[in-house]
């Protein structure tokens, strides 16, 4: 009676030791995999969010349609569809860091906003390169960037806004 | 040991062993349920929709500069080549075809099967024909 006892004993403690090992490897890649999940989907709202930024951006001329720093409700900064025009530019650089997040609705995210030439060279308006916000640093792990082709006069340049947290 | 005869009365010969079988049937059964739902979900997750949206915006944007500067519109096709090479970020690869009028033009050669993205813009060529432009952008 004992011995039979001790078997049923060892059977137990063996099937709970098993069933405590697989629950922890589900319980450890579940967690890392939940985490890395979350990560992605962060990520991928920012860059829908991004998106809409820059198509707000590069295909309409913001409200009201001659917008400055001081009235602007919506930033666009074309003339017409992926037209730039030099005076929203320069309105553009003028409104404040955080104004400009506010008006992006991304509040928690840092930006920076930047055009550049198809080779990556900066370009000026007005005697001043069109850059915004602080250049994001090595350390940001979760950095999204959207780059858009536009018209600036007759050249295709590049639009960059890139975000993260 | 009284219960266990008393049992034993009920489960005679092997038929511990096969409820012991259902049992480890059963909670694999679950366990492989759960890890290709898993499998599945992280496979889904991996094509990103956000570089499908991204590829959309690429070929609109390079497809509307190009009919902005009028090199649609003249057919011109080693323009157009050119200026897609030159803002085709690294890593994406593109072919169009043109469709104007009784004018075809299509460069289409290895279209990889791998995520592609296509659209179309529609413009108005030097003879104000209204004409057709189709693109597949993929990831090279």
């Amino acid at each position: 009676m004992y011995r039979k006892g001790q078997l049923f004993s060892l059977d137990f403690i063996g099937s709970v030791v098993v069933f405590v090992l697989i629950l922890t490897g589900i319980i450890f890649f579940w967690n890392i995999y939940t985490s890395r999940f979350n990560a992605q989907l962060e990520r991928e709202t920012l860059t829908f969010q991004l998106v809409k930024i820059s198509d707000l951006l590069v295909e309409n001329p913001g409200i009201p349609t001659q917008w400055n720093e001081t009235n602007v409700e919506v930033i666009g900064l074309v003339s017409s569809d992926r037209k730039l025009q030099v005076d929203k530019l320069s309105s553009f650089m003028n409104v404040t860091y955080d104004k400009t997040k506010t008006l992006f609705n991304i509040d928690q995210y840092d930006f920076y906003f930047r055009i550049v030439d198809v080779n990556g060279a900066f370009i000026k308006a007005n005697g001043q390169f069109i850059e915004k916000g602080a250049f994001p640093g090595t350390a940001e792990e979760s950095i999204v960037t959207i780059r858009r082709i536009v018209l600036y006069g007759t050249h295709k340049v590049v639009l960059e806004i890139s975000a993260w947290k | 040991m009284e219960l266990t005869k008393w049992f034993s009365k009920f489960l005679p010969g092997n038929k511990r062993a096969i409820i012991f079988l259902v049992d480890i049937m059963i909670a694999l059964f679950i366990v492989v349920l759960i890890l290709s739902f898993s499998v599945f979900s992280i496979s889904r997750s991996e094509t990103s929709p956000s570089s499908k949206l991204q590829a959309h915006r690429l070929g609109q944007d390079i497809f509307a500069v190009l009919d902005y500067t009028d090199s649609l519109r003249t057919f011109d096709q080693i323009t157009i080549r050119s200026t897609i090479d030159t803002l085709l970020p690294l890593g994406y690869s593109l072919d169009f075809t043109i469709i104007c009028n009784n004018r075809v033009y299509d460069s289409r050669q290895d279209v990889s099967s791998d995520f592609v993205f296509s659209g179309e813009r529609v413009f108005i060529d030097e003879y104000f024909h209204a004409c057709m432009v189709r693109y597949w952008i993929w990831l090279a």
